[in-house]
């Protein structure tokens, strides 16, 4: 890591870490939806 | 609380008011087939009922975004949430159509929240940080109107009266929330900074940059689309794969029109629910200093930003032509997975614009964001048009990409070009000819 990544890096603050998290959880739920949408309308149970 | 605690606490509160009103102004749509059945409606009605949603959105929101920068974004946002809350609640009264038609409309430019909230988000994080920042917020927002589309018909049945007085006493009760804890900005030089500019002058100004009507132009092709497909894909699924629809053995109209509805909120999910991701990819584009595009501006500090933006609007037009291949191909499954790819990419463009315009447009946060976030809401209503009058109803996607997302590109290329400063400045007329106090010469990121 060079010195202007530590730098930039630094400027972030603690918060930072948890809302990586929030973004994971949130895509993890628009994966489990587009399977749900695809599975349950393919198998017709969606109707 | 420690100056940390109310940041993040500044961003719960803004996620919180844009999710309440992003449900308030899609309440409407989730509960058209009880309106429809109670008022006896043709379809045409319910056409225009569920459009008129967006009618007011461009104007309000350019003016929500001066109020915001002017009072600040705790007062204008209980404003918004007290008068929507209201009306929200008076809507439920009604024993005619023509007042559910007026309160609603008035309900729906709930809608402008957005650029309060964005507003908000600008004056508290910094510039490393808000992509992020502003991705969460967004992305947890936008949720809303496929949150209030699912759980709300789930929760009260056809019961929407009840369903709008509660969610107009929820937005009253968030609005003495937000006055009473909401704080304008992270120190006072930010806040007065926002309300020296909040001017028709400065307003005039900013929205004649080129950079901000690239951007806005940006925002039309992703966010514009992501609710123009909003109203558009539930239609197209039915009339489109009808046969494979059948074949699989919905052969009611509703059953029909719940499987193609299901597979149409694979966008909105998608291009919701990736949001914060892409504005958490903006932040590392900046880190990491990528800057893939060669006729883009190189070498300053917010190059990556403008990098990843260009590469989110690449994204979307090649999408938007592969779903024009996966319908003519009449692949439902295809379809649907180049669907929420586009989702996806819509995602990758919506938080790549607002990772940047906060930090680009920082004299003037709510202005800039109300034009940007403002005027391209007029894509969720002009692409639906496209897609319906073009005679093979696969084509329409390829169409708007070719015909209009090209051209906003090579816009996009002018206004970032490579060899030159990245110049916020550079518009129609000079800011002497429109009488501001000063330049927005302090953006130029060295």
């Amino acid at each position: 890591m060079n010195n202007v990544e530590k730098v930039e890096q630094e400027k972030q603050e603690g918060w930072y870490k948890y809302g990586m998290m929030f973004i994971f959880f949130e895509a993890l739920i628009a994966v489990a939806q587009t399977i749900f949408a695809l599975f349950s309308t393919l198998s017709g149970s969606a109707g | 609380m420690d100056k940390q605690g109310t940041k993040v606490g500044q961003l719960i509160l803004a996620a919180s008011g844009f999710l309440t009103s992003f449900i308030m102004w899609f309440a409407t749509a989730a509960f058209s087939v009880a309106i429809m059945q109670e008022y006896g409606l043709e379809k045409a009605q319910l056409a225009i009922l569920a459009s008129s949603a967006m009618w007011l959105q461009p104007f309000f929101r350019q003016y929500a975004g001066v109020v915001a920068d002017k009072i600040g974004a705790p007062k204008a946002a209980a404003i918004a949430l007290t008068y929507t809350g209201v009306f929200s609640i008076l809507s439920a009264f009604g024993n005619n159509y023509t007042w559910l038609f007026i309160t609603r409309l008035v309900v729906a430019t709930a809608g402008i929240f957005f650029v309060i909230g964005i507003q908000h988000v600008a004056q508290w994080f910094n510039k490393q940080e808000m992509g992020l920042a502003q991705g969460i917020y967004a992305g947890t927002g936008n949720v809303g109107a496929g949150l209030g589309a699912l759980m709300l018909p789930r929760i009260y049945g056809l019961n929407y009266r009840l369903a709008f007085i509660h969610l107009g006493i929820l937005a009253l009760v968030l609005a003495v929330v937000y006055y009473r804890f909401g704080v304008a900005a992270v120190d006072q030089k930010r806040a007065i900074q926002a309300k020296k500019t909040a001017t028709l002058r400065d307003t005039l100004y900013v929205v004649t940059r080129y950079a901000s009507i690239a951007l806005m132009l940006q925002y039309a092709m992703t966010f514009g689309l992501e609710i123009g497909l909003n109203a558009w894909l539930p239609g197209y699924y039915r009339l489109a794969f009808k046969g494979q629809f059948e074949a699989i053995g919905y052969t009611s109209l509703e059953a029909l029109a719940i499987a193609a509805g299901t597979v149409a909120a694979v966008q909105s999910f998608n291009a919701s629910l990736w949001r914060p991701f892409s504005g958490y990819v903006s932040d590392i584009f900046l880190r990491k200093r990528w800057t893939p595009w060669p006729f883009l501006t190189q070498h300053q500090a917010i190059s990556p930003r403008i990098h990843w933006v260009f590469t989110a609007m690449v994204a979307v037009s090649v999408m938007m032509i592969l779903l024009t291949f996966a319908g003519l191909s009449g692949n439902l499954t295809l379809s649907v997975t180049i669907l929420a790819i586009l989702g996806f990419t819509i995602a990758f463009g919506t938080g790549s614009n607002f990772g940047l315009t906060p930090v680009l447009f920082h004299k003037n946060p709510g202005v800039a964001t109300g034009f940007i976030g403002g005027i391209s809401t007029i894509g969720g209503i002009i692409y639906p048009l496209v897609f319906g009058l073009v005679p093979n109803i696969h084509m329409g996607y390829a169409t708007v990409a070719v015909l209009m997302f090209i051209p906003f590109m090579l816009i996009f290329i002018v206004a970032f070009k490579r060899g030159q400063q990245i110049d916020v400045d550079a518009g129609l007329g000079t800011w002497e000819k429109y009488g501001v106090a000063g330049p927005l010469e302090d953006a130029k990121l060295q």
